[in-house]
């Protein structure tokens, strides 16, 4: 049993509550209320400090690829359709990159193939602390991942195979939804294999299908293709979804924005982050990632798109929804992560300040499933 | 003439001056102090601000490089030949590039702007304001630094095509190569000056390292982790100036650093990190470094991460535990000494150049410190 004292908690709702404990038991929030009674707990005095849900990045390549792209385990280019893949053969939890997520306070994350592909394959969400990946995942799989970003023209066009255009692209995408469609319509036996199976649960809409759009073009389009069939969607990149915005609402598909200062990448989008954020309104999930257009940064640029998009004007109890109850309910784990709420898994995150709001906020404890996790000395 | 009423004024070189004010004219700083006044100046209301001198970024690639698609272009790696000293990156720079109304917008008033790490030796770096139409008359000063890179960069370029550098071992050799030529090249120029000789041939590339030899400019060393032992090991066999450019891993090499004398560039942060060259990325290393007394700036390699994450990167610099007033020389003074161009900008004082900037907020430590005003030259360039 562990019992944080006296914290202030930022819920993940857009709630604050102040002068809180937390009871936590057997890796789940059990009690949360003031001056609980409780005994033989270890105890973390957390007076003054503030507490957050553990940071969730929903869509990321990191534990499968290195800075030198020898491991580039991520991208299948073999072929452009291959969501019978699953990236959990592919995620190694003590890849350098992965290591000391939970130091900036990021406890899950949404595993995923990368943007080569149109459906590149399964997704699966793990947490950042633990022995090995087997215990560390929390569902799998949690999405398909595809995209219809340039980087699946530079692949196969450069070798004169499609998708070579956008056109291409789209092609691809629309006939492999459209056969799984017409076979879900004449019902009956298909013999299906893995590859058709996986297509038709995202069409019965049992799975999120998670695609990399970043430019208006490549979004509308998406939006434009998609919108014949029924499909739970999450845009990955979207640098420039906010001209897009009354058609992601139609089709309420929820946006990741991709990381944004590396690669100047939202500057030369022109990306109006405030815009972006007023889908929240809507009821429409937006949420943060470390993933670019050309893959995973470092953690600390995590902190930065937070700060960026409350430097932008979104309250801060907004862009906190953004990194936690959002990209929890896009890799469909709401009911066990994002907020700190009784019932929910202790995945908790104790800074001495809010880090949306101040650089003088370190991270004093993380807690992964109940467990406080050493902190090593915090390298960027 | 230009009176900025009423900011608290970090000057960089004396305790903050709480409702201060101060006196442009032409381009210049006049007056810093309080309660001045002169009828013939323009006011500019600062009530609740804050004056910094305009910040500066020791090392960034901005107008000669833009890695986002489909406007790509890299004019600051000239990928032909390993050994470029007498490159120049003024001739690849595109002072249109939007990357300099980033900078103005967000403070960042100076910019050292250095050829890319592609080559060994990569050609001279030079100092620019961030404001203006043509990079001649943006240019503090030309040179500032020979650029020279190690590890991973010449070698993967290189390498690739049989070609020396293959390996780490080659980078040292053939450095030192040039640095030996250019020293013998060089002496028998003097030589012959002094005896009324004829000169050795004209050597244009060697006639671009002597600025380094005689200590005119420093070395710009392109290096992370161990190739810090390198740096340190060439410079010293040569008696040269020199900075350590990115130098990530620089908390393993504490005492090296310090002892060789050199200025620490670190930066940027938030990288991918790998085994090797990118395993440690440690910005907590600038607070022991500078509470050691080494000369440290932050530094974004703009465009690589955006040059408004300068702030970012001070701010990351505050939460590993400096103090607020310390980081910001890393983005002011300090980057103005390492790129040489100190007596012209990176602290509020009378006779420099009138680059000020007004923030709401204290940058490095308020995440939302927003710019009010930029000023270059006395010329207000941006206002919120």
């Amino acid at each position: 049993m562990l019992v944080i004292k006296n914290a202030i908690i930022h819920v993940g709702t857009g709630y604050i509550k102040k002068n809180y404990d937390i009871l936590i038991k057997q890796g789940i929030i059990v009690k949360i209320g003031q001056d609980l009674k409780y005994n033989g707990c270890e105890v973390i005095d957390a007076s003054n400090q503030e507490v957050f849900p553990g940071f969730i990045d929903p869509v990321s390549s990191i534990g499968c690829i290195d800075k030198t792209f020898t491991i580039n385990d991520q991208n299948e280019t073999a072929h452009p359709v291959t969501p019978d893949l699953k990236i959990k053969y592919a995620f190694n939890h003590s890849e350098v990159m992965f290591e000391g997520l939970h130091q900036v306070g990021i406890t899950t994350i949404g595993a995923s193939p990368g943007n080569t592909n149109v459906l590149g394959g399964q997704m699966a969400a793990y947490k950042t602390w633990g022995l090995n990946s087997a215990k560390m995942l929390i569902k799998e799989p949690v999405g398909v991942k595809g995209s219809v970003s340039n980087l699946v023209k530079q692949t196969y066009g450069k070798r004169d195979q499609a998708p070579q255009t956008r056109m291409g692209i789209f092609k691809v995408l629309n006939e492999t939804l459209a056969e799984a469609q017409g076979e879900l319509e004449r019902g009956g036996d298909c013999a299906d294999d893995e590859k058709k199976s996986i297509v038709k649960k995202i069409l019965k809409q049992e799975i999120p299908l998670f695609i990399t759009a970043n430019k208006s073009v490549e979004i509308a389009a998406l939006l434009n293709l998609l919108k014949q069939y029924k499909i739970r969607l999450v845009i990955c990149g979207a640098y420039q979804a906010d001209r897009c915005l009354e058609s992601i609402k139609k089709m309420e598909a929820g946006v990741v924005i991709g990381e944004l200062v590396f690669l100047t990448a939202k500057n030369y989008n022109n990306t109006d982050l405030y815009r972006l954020a007023q889908l929240q309104e809507e009821g429409i999930p937006v949420s943060i990632t470390l993933s670019g257009e050309s893959g995973p940064v470092g953690k600390v640029k995590y902190i930065w798109n937070a700060i960026e998009l409350y430097k932008s004007g979104v309250a801060s109890e907004e862009v906190l929804k953004m990194m936690t109850i959002n990209p929890a309910r896009m890799l469909g784990l709401e009911d066990r992560l994002g907020t700190v709420e009784v019932g929910k898994e202790a995945d908790l995150v104790i800074y001495t300040k809010n880090p949306i709001k101040s650089y003088f906020a370190k991270v004093s404890h993380t807690i992964i499933a109940g467990k406080l996790i050493e902190q090593k000395g915090g390298d960027s | 003439m230009l009176l900025i009423k009423n900011a608290k004024i970090y000057s960089m070189v004396a305790p903050a001056i709480e409702q201060g004010d101060i006196l442009i004219e032409n381009n210049k700083i006049i007056k810093i102090g309080q309660g001045i006044e002169e009828k013939k100046a323009e006011v500019l209301r600062a009530d609740g601000l804050i004056a910094l001198p305009g910040l500066v970024d020791a090392h960034t690639h901005i107008g000669g490089m833009n890695f986002s698609q489909p406007t790509h272009t890299d004019d600051l790696n000239e990928m032909t030949n390993n050994i470029t000293p007498d490159l120049q990156a003024i001739y690849g720079i595109d002072p249109g590039s939007p990357d300099f109304a980033y900078a103005y917008q967000n403070g960042i008033t100076t910019v050292a702007i250095t050829p890319g790490s592609g080559n060994v030796v990569a050609g001279w770096a030079f100092a620019a304001k961030t404001y203006g139409k043509n990079i001649f008359e943006m240019c503090i000063k030309n040179p500032i630094a020979l650029k020279v890179a190690l590890g991973g960069n010449p070698k993967r370029v290189y390498g690739k095509r049989n070609q020396q550098p293959s390996t780490r071992m080659s980078i040292p050799v053939m450095i030192k190569d040039l640095l030996s030529r250019a020293k013998e090249y060089l002496e028998k120029k003097e030589q012959a000056q002094r005896e009324n000789e004829e000169l050795p041939a004209y050597d244009r590339e060697l006639e671009a390292v002597i600025p380094v030899l005689k200590k005119e400019i420093p070395l710009k060393i392109h290096c992370t982790q161990f190739d810090m032992l390198t740096a340190i090991e060439i410079a010293r066999e040569f008696g040269l100036d020199f900075t350590l450019d990115h130098a990530w891993g620089a908390s393993e090499y504490l005492e090296e650093i310090v002892e060789s004398g050199c200025k620490i560039v670190f930066g940027p942060i938030g990288s991918m990190k790998s085994l090797g060259e990118a395993r440690l990325i440690d910005i907590e290393s600038v607070v022991e470094l500078d509470r050691r007394g080494v000369l440290v700036s932050l530094i974004t390699d703009a465009p690589i991460l955006s040059i408004d994450s300068l702030l970012h990167h001070a701010g990351e610099a505050v939460r590993a535990g400096c103090a607020v007033e310390r980081v910001l020389r890393m983005i002011t003074i300090n980057a103005a000494e390492i790129i040489g161009v100190a007596d012209r900008v990176g602290s509020l004082e009378v006779g420099k150049d009138a680059d000020i900037v007004l923030f709401k907020g204290l940058p490095a430590y308020d995440t939302k410190a927003e710019v009010i005003a930029a000023l270059i030259d006395g010329k207000i360039v941006y206002s919120a």
